[in-house]
């Protein structure tokens, strides 16, 4: 069936008649330039772009955890290493890959010559010693800490009791060398630990103004200084910021801004966002999914529409403690009683890729159809299976509710798993829609039956999937999953040295996940979807699936636009 | 008058005292605080963030403490950047105030043309056409008549920008205002309206018109001034709310008001934030509704207050 | 002595209530003779009729507003099969706007009942109890109505939700509390002025100069002429209760899926206004009609209740 792509609305100017009149009075005909497509053309120097963004909550990169956070921090600050778009650290404001001794417990890391500050301060190996000893003071309340847990004495100066401690600071395994070099000393090996040290929570801290590890970050624009391509020139807090090219920025990959200026604006409904785009006051925008197939059939994909697979995966959790959802085989006809096509053409309009496996293929999981025998869509079996869970035809069936936040696609999913068990089981479940803090809570506390929920990558490594989240008393498990096979290949693969024997270990756990239901009925991996103008360039061409959550990750250096 | 209007002042401290203090215990009695997540936070950083905003003291103690700052006018800060509670509602109230003040003066100059142009023409087709858009202006959620507006003359004919508020810009001021004013100026025109029958069949306008006086000095000298008393009583709230800034038309045109973050910090649980907009807008209330009280008195000489 | 007053009480009584009932029935002529009023009535009694019937007559519901889906008829419009098109999830529209017709009609009056139940206590008894009585009461007035509405609804329904109550375990009435938390303070002012200046009427000086008790005049006298500018203090404030209730779905605390208020319906049918017109055309249309309904049989009884302002 043909749907109608534009609004019919003649209704709505019927409606509307009475003060359309107010509205002529106030125009004076002002001709729309229009948004024409067609293929970007040559580079121009300079220009000014407005893109969409979310407002950030801090701009303190030792202490924010938000996605949001972070985009921006990584357009104005750059540390020691950075990823490139395969995931691969590359020096950065370091000038060649860390030396590291035999037992991979130290890193001696040498700068770039003649760095500066926005300002033009020096940058000095002393500016990224701070920016560490920032994260691990405990007065700052970094969120991000744990992942320098494995530093020699960062843990112990966070959780100290009573705050900052000189003395435990003087403990934290890192140093400077000289103006150039610093050296830091771990517990023990980690290989991954380069990759750590391209993350905001290692980005440097300004020595010359913030002497001390405590002193508040600035978060007037004036006050700061930058390292990274771009620098802050203004701040207009739940409105936008806007960037200007740091004159000082040392280029280490080559590329530096061509544009004048950038504004991000803080809109967090994609539909408003949407619509600015349609009218050109926007040239980059988040895809309102709601109306997904109203987009795609109004911009082309590939040259204004883009859509990118994030390495998330969202599903229908249980918590395992409830003595119904404790029966293996309730977990399964719930599970085979989704329609995972269906849902999502009907509830997320086609938005999202359907799939029963939980580690997603590109970290080395399965493929997404690789389990729908066993748990895919299956009304009989289904059936069959709540039956021989003592409940023929749903009969006896106890009350059961889904808790779900407040946000439209959630309330769609929500309605769309309570008919599917009512059409297939003859079941009924209750929904509770709650705004999104208390569903979080309610999560922590393991307050809930059935739970839309999901993960999304921290590192590109599949015990980034399992650690804690399915493991028995896992910090994360919150759906109580326990299952000594799964608990038995978590011990083995965890310290394995054998990389490829620890991924298909992984890969076995994934198996077991699914068949399982261990906590959760996988139904899908999630898409990124987003609009970005023709005449931009250096956008598109770097949109990466990591934390692809605004384009602030994608290489800011590099955007532009054309003639 | 002047005792009556001290004592009006000195009644809002305890008022305000008695608003504060019920919205902080029921503000910390919504589940969920500020740093759940959807990725949890490690306790260990969870511990720490409460130690830096004081969560991890007794509630008692916490209201204490804020109620110490607010008695020397500190509102506390955001959750978010730290930002202090008083720069947020002084920023947003400077952006809210435009807009309100635009948009009360097009309701009330809509609103009482309407309503006295269909007073003139009682139940001729005139009449009709005011009632029906006083009607139809009051009977429509405004988040619709927002989205409608901006479908059809940003979207579809591009004569206004989608985004924002700037004075001065009238493509970013026509359609915040009309669909902030719509409803207002409909229940204007209908107060405006009801007055005006009243007071054209009242005796000294009778009187007025055997004098021989022309019909618009009846009318403009009259009517309309005497019409104008049940208007006023309407307009104070009207005000209050107006300035105090709309949530659903500031998030629909991204504008900066006070009105957003009012309601964005309950579902972020940013303490600060409720309390001081609470605070705020208890206070205009208060205030607007003292001003009425007033304008009322000086408007009607049979009112006085002791 | 005695024995004539009490005589000449009942007389007069009798005498004012007939005068009371006239009071009445006139309003009522005057009532039945505004068409427009009327016109209103009839119509918001269809809708009534449509609520009650559309949510326990099969042929008039004609499709379940919660489980009965379509998938291969998602957003369309109307057809003889669904009078008023389709929802995102293949649902009839027709059932779920009666469904919403319903609820909101059942919110819109259950707030405005506990909001006499309260007015008429607070204001009455303010009016009635003396100085200091009347001063508490109408400062605890004033502090209800300081509150932000808004601020206030959302955090008693986050607070109160999800327990396991009686009563406000039940998500609806829930909300119906919530708005009427906020908006009982117009008619607690009203009820205590009108009952102040009714105190000082020739009637209920003349009755209490007669030796009538004081439960006598406040039952017989005060509270029926109270009532006038109450009830129509009431039908003004139906639509704004289902409003309220409309803003409470745009922000996200509607009430919980499937069940379809007029505000869930219009919230889901403005996400996909430029998809379809009509999840937002009927349920808009519907709360629209209920407004302009309910101001003109409002604004037909406080012309009938009040001759003065013909």
């Amino acid at each position: 069936m043909e749907r109608p792509r534009r609004i019919r609305w003649l209704w709505i100017l019927a409606a509307l008649a009475a003060f359309a009149a107010v509205a002529f009075a106030a125009c004076n005909g002002d001709d729309d330039d229009g948004g024409d497509g067609g293929v970007s053309g040559d580079r121009i120097e300079g220009g000014s772009i407005v893109v969409q963004g979310n407002e950030f909550d801090s701009l303190d990169p030792h202490f924010s955890a938000f996605a949001q956070d972070i985009s921006l921090q990584r357009m104005i600050w750059r540390g020691l290493y950075t990823m490139d778009i395969d995931n691969v650290p590359q020096p950065s404001m370091a000038a060649a890959l860390p030396d590291i001794t035999e037992d991979g417990t130290v890193y001696t890391i040498t700068l770039r010559e003649g760095l500066q500050w926005s300002d033009g301060d020096d940058l000095l190996a002393e500016d990224f010693v701070a920016g560490i000893l920032r994260t691990c003071n405990p007065d700052n309340a970094g969120q991000y800490f744990y992942v320098l847990e494995n530093l020699g004495g960062c843990f112990d100066h966070y959780t100290n009791e009573d705050g900052f401690d000189g003395d435990l600071e003087n403990l934290v395994g890192v140093k400077t060398i000289d103006d150039t070099t610093l050296e830091i000393t771990l517990a023990t090996a980690q290989p991954t630990f380069t990759i750590i040290l391209s993350l905001w929570m290692t980005f440097p801290s300004p020595v010359h103004l913030l002497p001390n590890s405590s002193d508040p970050w600035p978060t007037d624009p004036d006050e700061l200084v930058y390292n990274g391509p771009y620098m802050l020139t203004s701040y207009t807090p739940a409105a936008e910021v806007t960037l200007a090219p740091n004159p000082n920025w040392a280029a280490p990959n080559g590329i530096s801004p061509t544009l004048d200026s950038i504004t991000i604006k803080f809109i967090d409904d994609n539909a408003v966002a949407n619509n600015a785009y349609r009218t050109g006051e926007l040239v980059f925008s988040q895809v309102d999914t709601t109306v997904l197939t109203t987009v795609v059939s109004e911009f082309v994909e590939g040259e204004e529409y883009f859509k990118f697979l994030q390495p998330s995966t969202r599903g229908l959790e249980m918590q395992l403690d409830d003595p119904t959802l404790a029966d293996l085989d309730v977990r399964l006809a719930l599970s085979q009683a989704i329609d995972r096509e269906e849902h999502n053409r009907v509830a997320a309009d086609g938005a999202n890729a359907p799939s029963t496996s939980w580690i997603p293929a590109v970290t080395s999981g399965a493929a997404p159809d690789a389990f729908d025998d066993i748990v895919g869509f299956d009304p009989e079996s289904a059936a069959q299976h709540l039956a021989d869970a003592g409940y023929p035809n749903g009969e006896g069936f106890p009350d059961m509710s889904i808790l779900v936040g407040d946000s439209p696609s959630a309330r769609a999913t929500a309605e769309f798993l309570q008919q599917s068990f009512k059409t297939h089981l003859n079941i009924d479940v209750d929904i509770e829609v709650v705004d999104a803090k208390t569903r979080s809570s309610r999560f922590s506390n393991k307050q809930f039956q059935l739970f839309p929920g999901g993960w999304i990558q921290d590192y590109p490594d599949p015990e980034n999937w399992v650690l804690g989240l399915f493991d028995t008393g896992g910090s994360i498990n919150m759906y109580n999953c326990s299952d000594p096979d799964i608990d038995d290949l978590v011990e083995k693969a965890r310290f394995n040295t054998n990389d490829a024997e620890r991924i298909s270990q992984y890969q076995e756990i994934n198996e077991l996940i699914v068949t399982r239901v261990c906590g959760i009925a996988v139904y899908w991996h999630e898409n990124n979807h987003y609009l970005i103008s023709p005449n931009v360039v250096g956008m598109r061409e770097n949109i990466a699936g990591q934390d692809a959550y605004q384009a602030g990750d994608w290489m800011a250096e590099a955007w532009g636009l054309s003639e | 008058m002047t005792g009556y209007i001290i004592r009006r002042i000195l009644w809002m401290i305890p008022l305000l005292w008695a608003v504060t203090t019920v919205t902080f215990f029921l503000m910390h009695l919504v589940p969920g605080g500020p740093f759940d997540q959807e990725k949890q936070l490690p306790p260990a950083a969870l511990e720490n963030l409460e130690k830096r905003y004081n969560l991890d003291k007794p509630l008692f103690e916490q209201y204490g403490l804020y109620i110490w700052g607010v008695a020397q006018g500190d509102l506390g800060i955001s959750f978010r950047q730290d930002r202090e509670v008083t720069d947020i509602l002084r920023d947003g109230f400077w952006v809210s105030a435009q807009l309100g003040l635009i948009t009360f003066a097009f309701a009330m100059v809509v609103g009482m043309f309407l309503g006295v142009f269909s007073a003139l023409n009682q139940n001729n087709f005139l009449d009709y056409v005011g009632v029906f858009f006083a009607t139809v202006g009051a009977s429509m959620p405004n988040f619709i008549a927002a989205t409608l507006l901006v479908l059809i003359f940003s979207v579809q004919l591009g004569w206004f920008d989608v985004l924002g508020w700037e004075f001065g810009n009238y493509r970013k001021m026509v359609l915040p205002v009309l669909s902030l004013g719509l409803l207002p100026a409909a229940y204007v025109a209908r107060i405006t309206r009801a007055s005006m029958l009243e007071v054209l069949g009242q005796d000294y306008i009778r009187t007025a018109r055997a004098k021989g006086l022309r019909e618009r000095v009846v009318v403009l000298r009259h009517a309309v001034k005497n019409a104008m008393i049940p208007v006023l009583t309407v307009a104070g709230p009207i005000f209050a709310i107006l300035v105090t800034g709309s949530f659903i038309v500031e998030r629909i045109f991204q504008i900066n008001g006070v009105g957003r973050p009012f309601v964005d910090a309950v579902f972020r649980r940013d303490y600060g934030v409720i309390m001081g907009t609470t605070i705020f807008y208890a206070t205009v209330v208060a205030i607007a509704n003292l001003v009425v009280d007033i304008l009322y008195a000086a408007v009607d000489p049979r009112i006085r207050y002791q | 002595m005695a024995e004539s007053g009490v005589a000449g009480l009942e007389e007069f009584e009798e005498a004012a209530s007939r005068r009371e009932r006239g009071l009445w029935s006139d309003a009522f002529r005057r009532l039945i003779r505004n068409r427009l009023a009327m016109g209103a009535l009839v119509i918001l009694v269809l809708l009534g009729i449509l609520a009650v019937t559309g949510n326990t007559i099969g042929w008039v519901q004609r499709y379940d507003p919660a489980f009965d889906y379509d998938r291969s008829a998602l957003k369309e419009g109307p057809s003889l099969d669904h009078f008023f098109g389709t929802d995102n999830l293949g649902r009839d529209n027709w059932s779920r706007v009666l469904q919403g017709l319903l609820i909101s009609l059942q919110v819109g009056l259950g707030v405005q009942g506990i909001v006499v139940v309260i007015g008429l206590l607070v204001g009455g008894t303010a009016a009635l109890s003396g100085r200091l009585g009347d001063n508490i009461l109408m400062r605890f007035t004033d502090l209800a109505y300081a509150f932000p509405d808004l601020l206030f609804i959302i955090l008693i329904r986050a607070v109160l939700f999800g327990r396991d109550w009686p009563i406000i375990g039940n998500e609806r009435l829930l909300v119906i509390f919530a708005i009427s938390f906020v908006s009982w303070t117009t008619v607690a002012r009203l009820v205590r002025g009108q009952m102040l200046s009714l105190a000082e009427r020739d009637y209920v000086i003349a009755a209490r100069a007669m030796g009538a008790t004081q439960r006598r005049i406040v039952f017989q006298h005060m509270l029926p002429n109270t009532l006038g500018p109450v009830i129509v203090a009431i039908t003004f404030g139906i639509p704004i209760a289902i409003f309220a209730e409309a803003v409470l779905a745009f922000i996200g605390f509607g009430l919980s899926p499937p069940t379809a208020s007029l505000g869930t319906l219009v919230e889901s049918g403005y996400r996909f206004i430029i998809e379809t017109e009509w999840m937002l055309i009927p349920p808009a249309v519907v709360i629209a009609l209920l407004m302009l309904c309910f101001t003109f049989v409002g604004d037909g009884l406080r012309d009938a209740l009040d001759p003065r302002a013909h």
